[in-house]
């Protein structure tokens, strides 16, 4: 899966305008830091943003940095919050991929190093984008994990 | 790792963070070219390093400073035996000067001023029955002979009267037998000054037709071929016309009763 993620993050560099780029690398993470302990999820926040430093050029730890405290937080939120709460998860989506980019901006500055300016529109746009298709993907690999399970059946399987 | 992680997540969130840092700066470098790890570094460990440096120091010279101790009253006694001499070097070169503004043409000028000293620390301040005697700790083993003068940066002190060979008996200038041949330092009227007994010193042989001005500087004239010549000796007091000569009576430079060290004037071969 991180590297499905890994290489959709290349090809839409490549192939979609700027404000339409997803960041599906943080989708990922915030969905294993959902069902995670806090550790763990730090941890593949600090693999999966590597991997993605290492793949597009940037500065190794960049991203890393980032996902790994996203990560982390995800995972506390998750505990706090029921799984049916869907608009919630949009939502948390939603500021994460800001936190995230912004976080990117401010570690960039903090460095001194050059970076293009930020603009809130481009932001938004893709704070939304990645908000909608985490929703999708979240109820998507919900349902593959963990499959509707008729419980009329089997109550009527134990009585057979 | 995987078990700090597990056990404990905000100290292995806090290890991740630390390793994206360490790599971020590893990478990054300053605006003046060099690697940000080796800047923040050398910037972090700073006030550790100046903390040791200052303590280890500290501690140092604290230590040197016990050990150094005993060498300090031997450095002091070195410094004042050098100061001293120095003094005296300023004092005989201004004689100088001013003897080459007056006698420029005199070309054994020069050896009346060239002499070479020996230090010396009193040993008695006052024989007794002789209160204006006293003995220094250098002989005629050190190069001291009889009628050897005995001076200070502030002025003539006395001769050698005796000599032994570690030490010397030194008669004071204010002594009733003492006497020295004496200029006035302005008017460069010649004399002799001569001890009176009651500390002070009296200038002889000045016509009474000079005027002399109290607090007038007296100098050796050299003419005694004992003393230096233009080594203060003291200044005028009163100066009192009587006869074809003055009484003038002089107080010394040298503070008598203060005296630690002298300089004792070594004879030429």
């Amino acid at each position: 899966m991180l590297g499905a993620a890994l290489l959709l993050e290349l090809v839409q560099l490549w192939v979609l305008p700027n404000f339409l780029q997803l960041q599906l690398i943080l989708i990922i993470t915030l969905y294993v830091g959902w069902y995670s302990p806090p550790g763990k999820a730090a941890a593949w926040g600090t693999v999966s943003g590597l991997a993605l430093d290492y793949l597009l050029g940037l500065f190794l730890g960049l991203n890393g940095l980032s996902k790994t405290l996203l990560g982390f937080a995800s995972s506390y939120l998750g505990r706090w919050m029921p799984d049916e709460a869907r608009a919630m998860r949009t939502i948390l989506l939603f500021i994460a991929s800001i936190v995230d980019q912004l976080m990117i901006f401010a570690i960039l500055l903090l460095l001194g190093e050059p970076f293009p300016q930020p603009s809130l529109l481009i932001i938004l746009l893709r704070a939304i984008g990645t908000g909608i298709v985490g929703t999708v993907f979240f109820r998507l690999y919900d349902k593959i994990r963990f499959p509707p399970t008729d419980f009329r059946r089997l109550q009527e399987g134990s009585r057979l | 790792m995987i078990n700090v992680l597990q056990r404990r997540p905000l100290v292995g969130l806090l290890l991740l963070v630390i390793l994206n840092l360490f790599l971020l700066s590893v990478q990054v470098r300053t605006q003046d070219g060099q690697l940000l790890l080796r800047a923040t570094g050398l910037l972090a460990i700073t006030p550790v390093v100046a903390i040791i440096h200052a303590v280890s120091s500290g501690v140092s010279g604290t230590v040197r400073n016990i050990a150094d101790f005993r060498t300090i009253r031997e450095s002091h006694r070195t410094l004042t035996t050098e100061n001293r001499r120095l003094k005296l070097e300023i004092a005989r070169l201004r004689a100088l000067e001013l003897a080459v503004g007056r006698e420029k043409r005199n070309s054994r000028l020069l050896e009346y001023y060239s002499f070479e000293t020996l230090p010396a620390a009193i040993l008695m301040r006052r024989i007794p029955s002789l209160a204006d005697h006293l003995v220094i700790n250098a002989g005629t083993r050190d190069g001291i002979d009889l009628d050897s003068a005995v001076i200070t940066p502030e002025g003539i002190v006395g001769r050698v009267l005796v000599a032994s060979a570690i030490s010397s008996e030194v008669e004071l200038l204010v002594d009733v037998n003492a006497a020295a041949g004496a200029v006035l330092d302005g008017s460069r009227i010649m004399g002799v000054v001569q001890g009176d007994g009651t500390g002070l010193l009296r200038l002889n042989f000045i016509s009474s037709t000079e005027n002399v001005e109290p607090g007038e500087l007296v100098v050796s004239s050299g003419t005694d071929r004992i003393y230096p010549k233009g080594l203060p000796i003291g200044t005028v007091v009163s100066a009192i016309r009587d006869g074809v000569y003055q009484e003038i009576h002089v107080k010394p430079t040298v503070d008598y009763s203060r005296l630690d060290e002298v300089e004792v004037v070594l004879k030429k071969p």
